[in-house]
């Protein structure tokens, strides 16, 4: 459940070959050691116009390589889901539209599994009784919109690091109701904040090899896949897991160790608030 | 009168800033800003039309597509209809790209190329045409010219601006927009809503025409800057 990597001219089955080549020398594309991490940046941008758009966060979030996610956050009020009239509405999007026309059919599955991974943490990690305004009546209504630039593996952590940053103490503003009725100003919060990574395992020679944030051309050629959320506690906020062969339990608490060695520089990196110089 | 973007007169334009290579798996890609409005075009590797086409011209493709948060119209979450302004601004580009690009030099080549409009505050015609030309030029690909566009449009109260905004747009009685080849001025593309006189139909045009020549040594100052052209 990855996006095909850019291998540009390259087949991808003569680029699988040289990954798995280079992973058999214990060496990865980009030359990072096995377990270490792509630091994100987050972007914080700040439009003159945003009372007209409806936009309340817009961020740029990249890491040191490939992937490039854009999140944009509107709001608008309307009314509560029937069910669960105490609580506001929460939506979420994926698109990537910079891929090629001809995997289109391919990489929607992805796009969809993406949107319901990144709004079901989403929802575990936020009150979503902060977004109500008049129970039963009207809330706000948010939508998250992440528009993929560039990807490079780790899909999940890059849609979900960029929309936690554009969430994290978003401020609804001060707004008028159609009926009137003035809605003052709020600012959402996280009471817990997720952060994420995918780690790749690859069999070879009988032994198991760790590839943490794997980016494309590595989730290719895994064998198995894990994404691992976890919170400030080290926590397991959420834990995908597929593969060609099941895993022992070692194997996952070796997976989740590894995340939780690097939780707190990636949740350093996503609540740190950098602006364009004005 | 005041006008958005730092503007103090009807015929002043704002003036795009380009840059190039922002995507890193396309073929080439560049994005636009023109004010608040903000658009990246890539530009896909060229793929070997083998069973729909055969000649000695190549193609190109184009998509457009509008981000949801981008425009200040797009109303509550609507569904996506089949027929969108943006699918006729991809028609007209593939017809504009059709005249610029030599599409001799690449025979049985489909070159396809995406659009995706991330902010708008008027003036998308104007980026959108600015960041193809940008992203077909660092591709590589042989063109005749550089091409741009640039809008005009009537106000109530009678005033012929030049590159109106969101909000200049939406009160405009008559605008007009024209895509034109910066160094020949050929008109590519040239369209008009809203009713007026005739006469005003051709100021209209002309100011488009002028706006579009006077962004001309912008665009080429930041394409012939690039450390790749």
């Amino acid at each position: 459940m990855s996006l095909p990597p850019a291998t540009g001219a390259v087949e991808l089955s003569s680029f699988k070959q040289h990954v798995i080549r280079l992973l058999t020398q214990s060496k990865r594309l980009d030359g990072r050691p096995f377990d270490s991490i792509r630091v994100p940046h987050i972007l914080h941008e700040n439009r003159q116009d945003t009372k007209i758009n409806r936009v309340l966060a817009s961020t740029l979030y990249t890491d040191d390589t490939g992937t490039c996610v854009n999140c944009i956050v509107t709001g608008v009020f309307g009314p509560p889901p029937p069910q669960h009239p105490e609580e506001g509405r929460l939506t979420v999007e994926v698109t990537a539209p910079f891929f090629p026309g001809y995997s289109a059919f391919q990489i929607e599955g992805t796009l969809h599994e993406l949107a319901r991974f990144v709004r079901s943490t989403i929802i575990s990690c936020l009150d979503l009784t902060e977004l109500c305004v008049i129970s039963g009546e009207a809330c706000w209504v948010l939508r998250v919109e992440l528009i993929l630039m560039n990807a490079d593996g780790g899909l999940r952590a890059a849609t979900l690091h960029a929309a936690v940053a554009a969430l994290h103490n978003l401020t609804l503003p001060k707004a008028r109701l159609p009926s009137g009725d003035v809605v003052e100003s709020r600012c959402l919060c996280f009471h817990r904040i997720p952060v994420a990574a995918t780690i790749g395992l690859c069999g070879t020679a009988g032994s198991m090899q760790f590839l943490l944030d794997t980016n494309a051309a590595e989730e290719s050629v895994a064998d198995v896949l894990l994404t691992v959320v976890i919170d400030e506690t080290d926590g397991i906020v959420s834990f995908l897991h597929h593969g060609r062969f099941p895993l022992l339990l070692p194997h996952l608490t070796d997976a989740i160790d590894m995340v939780a060695s690097h939780g707190a520089a990636l949740r350093s990196a996503i609540l740190k608030s950098s602006s364009p110089p004005q | 009168m005041k006008r958005n973007g730092g503007r103090e007169t009807p015929d002043g334009v704002r003036y795009p800033h380009i840059a190039l290579d922002v995507l890193g798996q396309c073929h080439s890609s560049a994005c636009v800003e023109l004010g608040n409005t903000r658009v990246i075009c890539a530009v896909h590797h060229p793929q070997q039309l083998v069973d729909e086409y055969r000649g000695s011209r190549g193609r190109v493709a184009c998509t457009v597509r509008r981000s949801a948060s981008a425009g200040s119209h797009s109303a509550g979450s609507a569904q996506p209809s089949v027929v969108t302004p943006e699918k006729d601004m991809s028609l007209a580009l593939e017809g504009v790209a059709e005249e610029v690009v030599i599409l001799e030099k690449i025979p049985q080549l489909l070159v396809e190329v995406v659009v995706e409009i991330l902010a708008e505050d008027g003036g998308v015609w104007d980026a959108v045409a600015t960041s193809m030309s940008a992203a077909l030029v660092s591709g590589g690909f042989e063109m005749h010219d550089l091409f741009s566009a640039c809008g005009s449009a009537l106000l109530s109260d009678g005033a012929v601006v030049l590159d109106p905004d969101a909000a200049e747009e939406s009160n405009a009685q008559a605008s007009a927009l024209v895509c034109v080849m910066l160094n020949s001025g050929e008109i590519c593309y040239a369209r008009h809503q809203g009713s007026c006189e005739p006469g005003t139909v051709l100021e209209l045009v002309s100011s488009a025409m002028k706006g579009c020549l006077s962004r001309k040594s912008a665009i080429t100052t930041q394409l012939i800057n690039h450390p790749i052209l």
